[in-house]
């Protein structure tokens, strides 16, 4: 019996030996002690072993950083990624990976060239094709996953500005106008989650013209542009005047960050995949209204 | 008892960081700055002329930021036009109304230190000094004129006729009025004579 538990005692003091040389990654940390291909080409300036051996050194530029635990690592020095940093952490990923095999398919654009829905476009998103004239509820429409997370799978939580502050459950005001404009305008939707917060599809909505019956509330949006290449932006007289506006501002912000900050203003000429114009502030009015 | 104490300590805390973490970008402004007026209504035909009726204020553009802090910190900078923006129609190519009033309905939280106490007395010197000083503010000349070319009062011209016989009422109702302009020794001037 004591010789059993001196047994365990040691297995289990190898084990947690192990576990300690080898390095703690993050969920979702690229393979590592694999061996790369002979076929993918990596960039040379990337120490790539003799066995082509992935190991920490061949990404990270911080010495020892195979020694240190997750948690200290200083993602933001520009030698945790070499060559970096990177505007988008996968920039340093195609270093190595063929940036034009990974580029993602538009899944919103869900015609073919004679205006026949691509199926396995919808599919991307529900679990089965839907039938196109018919109003469903939020609740039928067999989404893969929660509505406000969805949209997540492609972009980022963040694409653009304020929507990180709009994804919020609205206030009482916004709450009741937001009431007032649907019941006088019932051929809108502006979709809250199912605890009532904004989300993407809020303003958004996934469908360009002519997939869904143009009957349907769910079909009503403003494009003015191509799935494909909206939103269109273009230069404004502004830009040197709301630079200047910023300037001071953004210099602040980016002394405490440490990193240069870009905030550049374009006017919107184009947008698609709207369920209202924004430009000439239709979108925004549905809930925000002004007493002056 | 002590226990309790600290539940309801902890609770108080939380409540009260809720309530912080609650306040969104333009309620920290309007506390920060409550001296401006801005009427949402009659800018939105003006800014369609533009060319972004919300948008050119409060900015969707794309970004490839995703820390949150750093979002919120860009979003409050990006949606919160200041002088430079505003003061592009209104001062700089005057195609709004420039009465500073209409937007800052207290000047004096925008007017420089010096104005506070007795300036009127010392303006003619700051303005040969450097007049562009002045027209920063002033864009109307009328508003020098409206004083220096007054003929249809003595003095100045800055109170009305018969106003030496009211003036000691407001001087006990609002003494700060007249400090804009008059220091001590101007009252000394009549009321030492007579004491």
């Amino acid at each position: 019996m004591r010789r059993t538990f001196l047994l365990a005692c040691w297995f289990g003091l190898q084990a947690a030996a192990a576990a300690e040389e080898k390095p703690k990654v993050p969920p979702l940390h690229h393979l590592v002690e694999v061996t790369v291909p002979e076929t993918m080409k990596v960039d040379p300036a990337l120490p790539l072993p003799a066995d082509r051996k992935l190991v920490c050194r061949v990404c990270h530029g911080i010495e020892d950083i195979d020694k240190m635990e997750f948690d200290e690592v200083d993602k933001d020095d520009p030698k945790f990624l070499r060559g970096g940093p990177y505007r988008r952490l996968t920039d340093f990923c195609f270093r190595c990976h063929d940036r034009e095999r990974h580029r993602r398919p538009n899944v919103h654009a869900m015609l073919d060239d004679n205006g026949e829905i691509i199926e396995e476009n919808c599919r991307y998103c529900h679990r089965k094709v839907l039938k196109r004239d018919r109003r469903y509820r939020l609740d039928e429409i067999e989404l893969r996953a929660p509505v406000d997370k969805l949209c997540w799978g492609c972009h980022l939580k963040t694409p653009h500005l304020n929507a990180l502050v709009h994804q919020v459950k609205p206030s009482d005001k916004v709450k009741e106008q937001r009431k007032r404009f649907l019941a006088e305008h019932p051929e809108v939707l502006l979709p809250l989650t199912a605890d009532g917060r904004v989300t993407c599809i809020t303003c958004h909505t996934p469908h360009p013209p002519g997939v869904l019956d143009e009957k349907l509330p769910a079909a009503r949006q403003a494009a003015t542009a191509e799935v494909e290449e909206a939103p269109v932006y273009a230069d404004s007289p502004w830009a040197a005047t709301i630079a200047e506006d910023k300037r001071e501002r953004l210099a602040e912000l980016s002394r405490r960050l440490g990193r240069p900050l870009d905030y550049r203003y374009r006017q919107i000429q184009k947008e698609a995949l709207l369920r209202l114009p924004a430009k000439d502030g239709q979108l925004c009015r549905a809930c925000h209204v002004f007493d002056e | 008892m002590r226990g309790i104490v600290l539940v309801i300590v902890m609770l108080w805390y939380a409540i009260g960081g809720a309530a912080e973490k609650e306040k969104r970008w333009w309620e920290k402004r309007e506390a920060r700055k409550p001296d401006i007026y801005f009427p949402h209504n009659v800018h939105m035909p003006v800014m369609k002329q533009e060319g972004d009726v919300c948008m050119l204020c409060h900015s969707f553009q794309k970004t490839t930021e995703t820390d949150p802090k750093v979002l919120e910190a860009l979003s409050a900078i990006a949606n919160e036009p200041l002088k430079a923006v505003c003061h592009d129609c209104h001062v700089v190519e005057r195609r709004a109304p420039w009465r500073c009033d209409l937007c800052h309905p207290d000047k004096t939280k925008i007017w420089p230190a010096d104005h506070d106490f007795d300036y009127v007395r010392h303006h003619g010197h700051a303005a040969r000094r450097n007049e562009k000083a002045c027209r920063e503010c002033h864009l109307d000349l009328s508003y020098c004129t409206d004083c220096h070319f007054r003929r249809d009062v003595s003095g100045i011209g800055y109170h009305p006729l018969g106003y030496i016989t009211l003036h000691g009422m407001e001087a006990r109702t609002m003494p700060s009025n007249c400090g804009r302009c008059h220091n001590n020794f101007y009252c000394d001037r009549c009321h030492a004579r007579r004491r």
